[in-house]
């Protein structure tokens, strides 16, 4: 990139406690026998927003992967989807993404 | 109960829905158990609970700890609300969107029990409950809550009247 503002000077953390690198955080909603495609699919539109191609493309990578990363972003962020999905009744956890 | 569903999206925003006397029955019921079970029982005493409440983090147990501390009396505060707006919703005709919303949540929690409990699987029919006549009644009552809520996707789903 060219133009852009020159990059703050980042010092060394004087501490010996060691930093995280900023890793962002992912939602992954996991295949289930009970809950319906159809439903999944509504949860994924009505709770992110995603257009109906898109969340059925992620409900078929659930049904026929076993699981698919549904959302990504900051630790707090991914706990509310977390929760919220849990909410729905479908089967989310969150990790690192690494 | 007709093919269409029992649930219809007016002009008005609102939802007009034509539960049978035999519906409204059965829901009542069913409603009353589970509020008897998320009360009674915790998801270490009764395995079906253990799937309306999963872990968020099963790559680090204290972390679980954490999020549990955090978020785990709101998930059970959010699954009786919504089982308290399902029981005076079956005796009402028209409902609102976030009144239809409850009901979906609590309906498909009433399936994640029973289906839980049935052990079912992606293709169980009824046939496989014969030889059972509680659990084919079960897998019966597992079906019409499946029907329901597809029934409260497609009104919601739809563009209207």
């Amino acid at each position: 990139m060219s133009g852009g503002a020159a990059p703050a000077q980042v010092r060394r953390p004087i501490s010996e406690e060691v930093v995280e690198p900023d890793i962002p955080w992912i939602v992954i909603v996991w295949n289930d026998p009970i809950n319906l495609m159809s439903y999944v699919t509504w949860v994924f539109q009505k709770l992110f927003g995603y257009p109906k191609a898109k969340a059925e493309k992620l409900m078929w990578d659930v049904h026929t992967k076993g699981k698919a990363v549904v959302a990504s972003g900051e630790k707090e962020q991914c706990e509310i989807h977390v929760s919220a999905l849990h909410g729905y009744g479908l089967w989310a956890t969150m990790q690192k993404d690494r | 109960m007709g093919d269409r569903g029992s649930l219809r999206r007016r002009s008005d925003g609102t939802f007009g829905w034509n539960l049978a006397k035999n519906e409204r029955d059965v829901l009542t019921h069913v409603a009353k158990d589970f509020r008897a079970l998320l009360t009674a029982e915790t998801p270490s005493s009764d395995p079906s609970l253990q799937r309306l409440f999963p872990p968020a983090r099963t790559d680090d147990p204290i972390e679980e700890l954490e999020y549990e501390r955090k978020v785990g009396d709101g998930l059970l505060a959010a699954k009786l609300e919504q089982l308290t707006i399902l029981e005076r919703c079956v005796g009402s005709r028209v409902l609102t969107e976030e009144d239809v919303l409850a009901c979906m949540r609590a309906v498909n929690d009433l399936r994640l029990v029973l289906g839980t409990r049935l052990d079912v699987r992606e293709d169980s029919d009824p046939s496989e409950f014969a030889g059972d006549p509680e659990r084919r009644s079960t897998f019966e009552l597992y079906a019409y809550l499946s029907w329901l809520l597809e029934s409260l996707i497609d009104a919601m789903s739809g563009s209207g009247p």
